[in-house]
């Protein structure tokens, strides 16, 4: 998959996981791996660059007697959610057109 | 590899990042180790999904700017040269024969160490073979004295040879970074 297409993929998917509710780097990366590849290493720039952007927000919290570092869902992130939702139906449609061999 | 071994390449590998943004990184992927762990992962599996400190700092450093080096770097390297002349080469030499004197002391330790075995041995053959005289039953107090000292002072003299010349080291990478222009980079 081209890299700057899975890169916005990537975003949405994370905001999508955080749009159940807030979460952290473990949970999130265990619930974005079934549906499309990441890692912890590829998690922490995408995360660095939501907070960033302000479509997500971070807080700190002690668990277990250490700190874990909590994600939550802004207004903008669900925004975002919502454009790709728009763009996602135009895609379909550039595809069906692809897929037909340039015949609508 | 351990990791910590893991985390330590990872901070060396993060050096050109501001102190602020690396703390950041180093405290996500220690949230990411204990929260794997409490998963019941063992630390060969944790460390396999983290793949390398290389690729990890690279990762990170995604949208960061490390800081511009302040002047130029021909402004650096006079500045280092004029530095290094009159304080950086005296006091290299200084740490440099600090070090040949240690080492010089280790070898000794060993010395002392030798001779007080070999001081011990020899005047208790004497013993068995004159009988046990004052002088030499006192021999051997001093043997077996020499040969403590010695055992002391071996350890001692090569942690301060090794360190004096990692000393060395670190000043002249230190040196070679600072007139390059920047921190290690990734």
């Amino acid at each position: 998959m081209d890299i700057q297409l899975k890169k916005g993929l990537l975003d949405v998917c994370v905001l999508s996981v955080l749009r159940e509710g807030e979460s952290y780097g473990y949970k999130i990366v265990a619930d974005v791996a079934p549906y499309i590849e990441i890692s912890e290493s590829t998690l922490y720039p995408i995360l660095k660059r939501l907070e960033s952007s302000a479509m997500v927000t971070a807080e700190s919290r002690a668990y277990n007697g250490r700190l874990r570092k909590y994600y939550r869902i802004t207004e903008k992130g669900l925004e975002r959610i919502r454009e790709f939702i728009e763009d996602a139906k135009e895609f379909a449609k550039i595809y069906r057109f692809i897929d037909n061999g340039g015949r609508s | 590899m351990t990791f910590t071994q893991w985390n330590k390449k990872l901070k060396k590998r993060l050096s050109a990042l501001p102190a602020q943004e690396r703390g950041k990184v180093l405290a996500y992927y220690e949230e990411l180790y204990m929260d794997k762990r409490d998963a019941g992962m063992t630390e060969a599996d944790i460390l396999a999904g983290f793949s390398s400190p290389e690729e990890a700092a690279a990762r990170a450093a995604e949208g960061s700017e490390a800081p511009a080096p302040k002047g130029n770097a021909a402004g650096r390297f006079f500045f280092m040269l004029v530095l290094y002349l009159f304080i950086g080469i005296p006091v290299i030499a200084a740490i440099f024969s600090l070090a040949v004197t240690a080492a010089a002391l280790f070898l000794s330790g060993f010395a002392v160490l030798a001779a007080g075995i070999a001081d011990f041995f020899y005047f208790l053959i004497q013993i068995c073979l004159y009988g046990a005289g004052g002088a030499y039953i006192a021999h051997l107090g001093i043997g077996l004295g020499c040969a403590g000292a010695g055992a002391l002072l071996v350890p001692l003299f090569l942690f301060l040879t090794k360190a004096l010349l990692t000393a060395c080291g670190k000043l002249l990478r230190a040196t070679g970074r600072y007139i390059r222009g920047k921190k290690e980079t990734v």
